[in-house]
């Protein structure tokens, strides 16, 4: 009973923070800052997709930045050349940049582990960028790609950082229940316990080749839509967005929300994208903050912001309520 | 006979870790491999569950050869490996831990809610040999003490419905009346119809419980032969049982 009722406590809080969340454009006049919350949106789903392949999977990795670059092509090249509208544009940019990640998956993950993985998903970034900065006939090179239409729905254009801002919070709702979907279900399972120990998860009958390829497509998935509605938010895209330094910024939003908790990215997207905006004075030594604040979180906070405010929350049930039992678990 | 191995040898880049082995179990056994550290008792359980190939030799498994089968297809053919050390998930509450276990039963496109059902009949069983195990059920994996791990990994081998399991050193680091503990239930596993496979350095317990015996010394089989037979033997008490 009790149970229950916990359950519908987080439903109603997770339907509180909608309702929030959709009331900001009526609040928010700045189109600057909508357009940060845009952007923010980008980062979000970016972020989500990187959780499934490093924090519930525990592997490390680059690729989410070429994964956005890809997306944000595919989506752009299918609304102009191919004439598709957006709604037909960002599910194709999703699958192209799904089976693209399912590709780049399945040598990888049968040959290489830990830093070599992630040298490897460096050397993705680089060839992504390199190929859409030279394959002039497609992707214009350098100059980039102007004019990328805006959505359009039901007669209405979502031409202003107010309205795209619905379209954004869609995707956001959406991507971020089906991660709450995988964590909390036998695949969700699977993939922590090869973050957990691979070795125990292969001897108990994980198939963790599978996972490993299924947590990668997913988080190309996530990077592609990512990348279809960065294309058609900013309208104007160029090969030198979608660089090594992005796909860092990436990560240590993942790193410091939390990795493996569903939260985590929504905290740390927010975090790194409107914190810096109060810092625009400080912008040069953004990158600075960003390494000062991982090796903190490294050393103080492992599992993030969520992961401390669990130990803290624990630490106090323990102390004023006189509960007994160790419920956290101290790290990873 | 449910398990052969039939002149398995294994190699970690130029060591031979396993030299032309040959042994068996039969359904309903409880069969030992004695022998001291590095004599390659856990590289023989690592080679029947695919975690590490062969360099010559075959496993037959049910009258199917299984050496070169993927460990997750060996563990949904019906064996399953309770590693050294436990390899508890610290991060998973007991339960979880639990369902893990039956993770293999995921993939073989049967229905959702019979597989549920299944699962859930399946905890209670582990939960009436392990009642510790219920009482702990959302607690983490690195909460426990080592007897409770050392019960939860064998119940969530369990959780794969094994025909045979393979055990590496159950009794390592527990107090003796747990030992005693592990030992039991070892014995109710073989009554409910599971053959074990036991590697153990606690010579003298392991062959009390089982029906025969290996000693495995570098590499090579060099006794084998009924427990009790094994329990008496010279050279088996010089080496093994203190004298």
């Amino acid at each position: 009973m009790q149970r229950t009722s916990f359950v519908n406590r987080k439903i109603v809080f997770y339907l509180m923070l909608i309702v929030i969340a959709a009331l900001i454009p009526q609040v928010v006049k700045s189109r600057y800052y909508m357009s940060v919350l845009n952007l923010a949106a980008v980062y979000l789903i970016l972020a989500a997709g990187l959780n499934i392949y490093l924090g519930y999977t525990g592997m490390m990795g680059f690729t989410q930045v070429a994964f956005w670059g890809i997306g944000s092509y595919a989506s752009a090249l299918g609304m102009i050349n191919l004439k598709m509208p957006f709604w037909t544009a960002l599910p194709f940019a999703a699958l192209f940049t799904g089976l693209i990640g399912f590709l780049l998956a399945i040598p990888s993950m049968r040959r290489l582990k830990r830093f070599y993985l992630s040298v490897t998903t460096i050397g993705f970034v680089e060839i992504t960028r390199l190929i859409l900065e030279n394959w002039e006939s497609l992707t214009k090179g350098a100059d980039g790609l102007p004019g990328i239409p805006r959505p359009v729905l039901w007669g209405i254009r979502f031409n202003t950082p107010h309205k795209f801002y619905y379209i954004s919070l869609f995707f956001v709702i959406v991507l971020t229940a089906l991660s709450y979907i995988i964590k909390n279900s036998r695949v969700g399972l699977a993939m922590q316990a090869i973050r957990e120990d691979e070795l125990a998860a292969e001897v108990i009958g994980v198939n963790t080749f599978r996972y490993k390829v299924l947590a990668f497509t997913l988080s190309a998935v996530y990077g592609g839509v990512a990348g279809s509605l960065y294309a058609h938010f900013v309208g104007y895209i160029s090969p030198n967005v979608y660089v090594f330094q992005e796909a860092v910024t990436v990560l240590c939003m993942v790193l410091i929300g939390g990795s493996g908790y569903v939260g985590g990215p929504i905290i740390g997207a927010l975090l790194l994208t409107i914190v810096p905006e109060w810092l625009r004075f400080m912008n040069e030594y953004k990158a600075l903050v960003y390494g000062a604040a991982v090796v903190v979180m490294a050393v103080y906070m492992p599992r993030g912001i969520l992961g401390a405010t669990e130990t803290i929350r624990a630490r106090i049930r323990q102390r004023f309520f006189g509960e007994k039992k160790a419920s956290v678990y101290p790290g990873q | 006979m449910l398990l052969k191995l039939e002149n398995l040898s294994s190699h970690y880049g130029t060591v031979q870790a396993l030299s032309d082995v040959n042994l068996y179990v039969d359904e309903g056994e409880i069969v030992t491999l004695i022998g001291a550290n590095g004599a390659g008792k856990t590289t023989l359980l690592r080679v029947i569950s695919g975690l590490v190939r062969p360099s010559r030799g075959q496993v037959v498994f049910a009258d199917q050869r299984i050496d070169q089968l993927p460990p997750d297809e060996i563990v949904r053919m019906g064996i399953a490996h309770v590693p050294e050390g436990r390899m508890v998930f610290p991060a998973f509450t007991v339960r979880e831990n639990l369902l893990i276990g039956g993770v293999n039963r995921l993939d073989q496109g049967r229905p959702r809610e019979e597989v549920e059902a299944e699962m859930q009949q399946d905890l209670q069983a582990i939960f009436k040999l392990f009642p510790r195990l219920e009482e702990r059920i959302s607690q983490y994996g690195w909460s426990l003490s080592g007897g409770e791990q050392q019960m939860l990994a064998i119940g969530r081998g369990l959780m794969a419905r094994p025909k045979l399991l393979l055990l590496d050193e159950p009794s390592l680091g527990l107090a003796p009346f747990l030992v005693k503990e592990v030992f039991s239930i070892i014995e109710t596993i073989r009554e409910q119809g599971t053959s074990v496979l036991l590697v153990e350095q606690n010579a003298r317990m392991a062959l009390r419980v089982a029906d025969r015996a290996y000693v495995l010394e570098t590499g090579s089989i060099v006794l084998e032969g009924p427990a009790k037979a094994l329990l008496h033997a010279d050279e088996v008490r010089k080496a093994y049982l203190g004298g």
